[in-house]
């Protein structure tokens, strides 16, 4: 019996399938220009022709994501936070606090035993997310995955002190053409965007282990900065993007097993 | 008595000369990268209106502000900008109480008594929503020009779009998305100017509102923002007939009462 859960996000779409409780497969496409409902149409496709023979079809299928009310395909949705809850359950019980962090938004969940007992969400501001990081490699024209490893290389401590997207541009142009090096200036984007993100965590409450989710996760130099504010080493996932979709194909599998 | 006042803003640079009392020259640049050279290249084309032979030194008194004022090499004193709006339009419009500042990268709201003395003032310089750099990337995003965003914004077709978010990052994306559906492009304009609008009002709310309400800086070219302000405010507003030259205006007139001050 196959489920499958669809994570519809504002740059990737990603699909996982389980069965059993293993996983069968998985898929990730940019979102790009299309709707929401065709490109996870076409993201199920490819996780299902992977593993299961043409004609047989998911039995149950959750959406999450924030285009989650498109993908009509699904059976049902569920919200980001219980998704999360019950992923991390299934890979990494050890975790109790989930930081999420996309492209348009964060979500911070507190968890105990696959249930959320608290989450805190934003999305009003670029420069607490991913879209910050995004604008500052532009500016710089380094490609996002090399930011992090330079950030490493830092050895002079610079503040970019500034708390909005646009005015950061300013600043880091500002900070480049003081012949500040882009490996401090890194650092210090990367501890700004930490800084703001901080709050979230303490907000919904802090407990170990803590564990980054989302397309952000895998950057070393946002994940250096947040775990030198809390001042002990990050959880990772093997996966960490497919989370939200994981925890929506264990929702569809337990509504498959208990009928409820 | 020939005094001057410089503002080197964010994006333009203005310079006023006084000459007893009447503006005889006023000039406006872009602000280059060096904000030095922007303030000789500034008053070198503004003494070039003047008559012939008219050099720096010719000037009794030169005060300058705006955020780049610090490096401006040939002034005698630099007062802050939110003083020097103040000076400005009262220089204008005498019964003027309140103040609605909105520059290229900071909105702010100015009390001020009958001698145009600053008595509170409320400022947004942390978020770009809200300010001239919101509808510089809304015009970028649309392909069209900064001046054509009040005009049109008038002229709604099916009524304001909604745009979701303030931030001005996410702003953008609201916008190329409901250009995407086919929105008009009044409609998104339109959209674009009423965020503004309640972006700005809480500011005025938190001053207190007490008339003559002026309103200075670029963003009082919009004609598409005054008058939906005027309109949720329920009062006119006036405008400073070049509006980007009150700050420099107000610090010409800081130079000449130091100058007659002996300060």
């Amino acid at each position: 019996m196959v489920v499958a859960g669809i994570d519809s996000g504002l740059y990737a779409t990603k699909v996982v399938l389980l069965s059993n409780g293993e996983i069968l497969s998985k898929a990730v496409l940019t979102s790009g220009l299309e709707d929401p409902l065709t490109i996870a149409e076409r993201a199920l496709k490819i996780a299902m022709d992977q593993c299961i023979p043409p004609g047989e079809s998911c039995k149950y299928i959750v959406a999450a994501g924030q285009g989650k009310s498109h993908i009509t395909i699904a059976d049902e949705s569920a919200p980001d936070s219980i998704c999360l809850a019950r992923a991390v359950y299934k890979a990494l019980p050890s975790v109790h606090t989930i930081l999420d962090i996309g492209a348009g938004h964060t979500l911070a969940v507190k968890c105990a035993k696959g249930i959320a007992t608290g989450a805190v969400s934003s999305d009003k501001c670029a420069a607490g997310t991913g879209a910050y990081l995004e604008i500052v490699s532009s500016i710089l024209g380094i490609p996002f995955e090399r930011m992090g490893g330079l950030s490493l290389k830092s050895t002079e401590k610079i503040e970019v002190n500034s708390l909005c997207a646009v005015f950061a541009e300013s600043e880091i142009i500002s900070l480049v053409h003081s012949e500040k090096k882009i490996e401090d200036l890194l650092r210090g984007v990367y501890r700004g965007l930490a800084l703001r993100l901080y709050p979230q965590l303490l907000q919904v409450g802090l407990e170990k282990d803590v564990a980054l989710v989302g397309g952000m996760a895998q950057d070393i130099g946002l994940r250096t900065a947040i775990e030198e504010l809390l001042g002990y080493k990050i959880v990772l996932f093997e996966d960490p993007i497919t989370i939200v979709a994981l925890g929506a194909a264990v929702i569809a599998e337990g509504k498959v097993i208990t009928g409820k | 008595m020939i005094t001057a006042g410089i503002d080197i803003g964010s994006l333009s640079a203005n310079v006023v000369i006084l000459r007893d009392d009447k503006i005889a020259v006023s000039h406006t640049i872009l602000t280059g990268p060096d904000t030095s050279e922007t303030s000789w290249r500034l008053m070198k084309e503004a003494l070039a209106m003047m008559d012939r032979n008219f050099s720096v030194d010719n000037i009794d008194y030169i005060v300058a502000t705006g955020y780049g004022r610090i490096v401006v090499p040939f002034c005698n004193k630099t007062v802050t900008e939110i003083s020097c709006h103040a000076k400005g339009i009262h220089f204008f419009f005498p019964k003027v109480r309140t103040i609605l500042d909105m520059g290229g990268q900071d909105c702010k709201a100015i009390s001020s008594d009958e001698k145009s003395k600053v008595t509170n003032f409320i400022m947004n310089d942390k978020c770009a929503a809200g300010t001239g750099r919101y509808l510089e990337r809304a015009a970028s995003t649309l392909g069209i020009s900064l001046a054509d965003i009040g005009p049109l914004s008038l002229q709604v077709v099916k009524g304001p779009a909604n745009i979701n978010h303030f931030c001005a990052v996410f702003a953008q994306r609201d916008i190329l998305l409901l250009r995407r559906e086919g929105v008009h492009l009044n409609d998104i304009l339109a959209g674009v100017c009423e965020g503004i609008v309640k972006r700005i009002f809480p500011l005025l709310q938190q001053l207190g509102m007490k008339e003559d309400f002026a309103i200075s800086g670029g963003v009082a070219k919009n004609i598409g923002i005054v008058s939906r302000l005027e309109k949720k405010l329920g009062i006119k507003a006036h405008i400073a007939c070049d509006s980007q030259i009150v700050g420099a205006l107000g610090a010409a007139l800081f130079a000449r009462d130091f100058l007659l001050s002996g300060d």
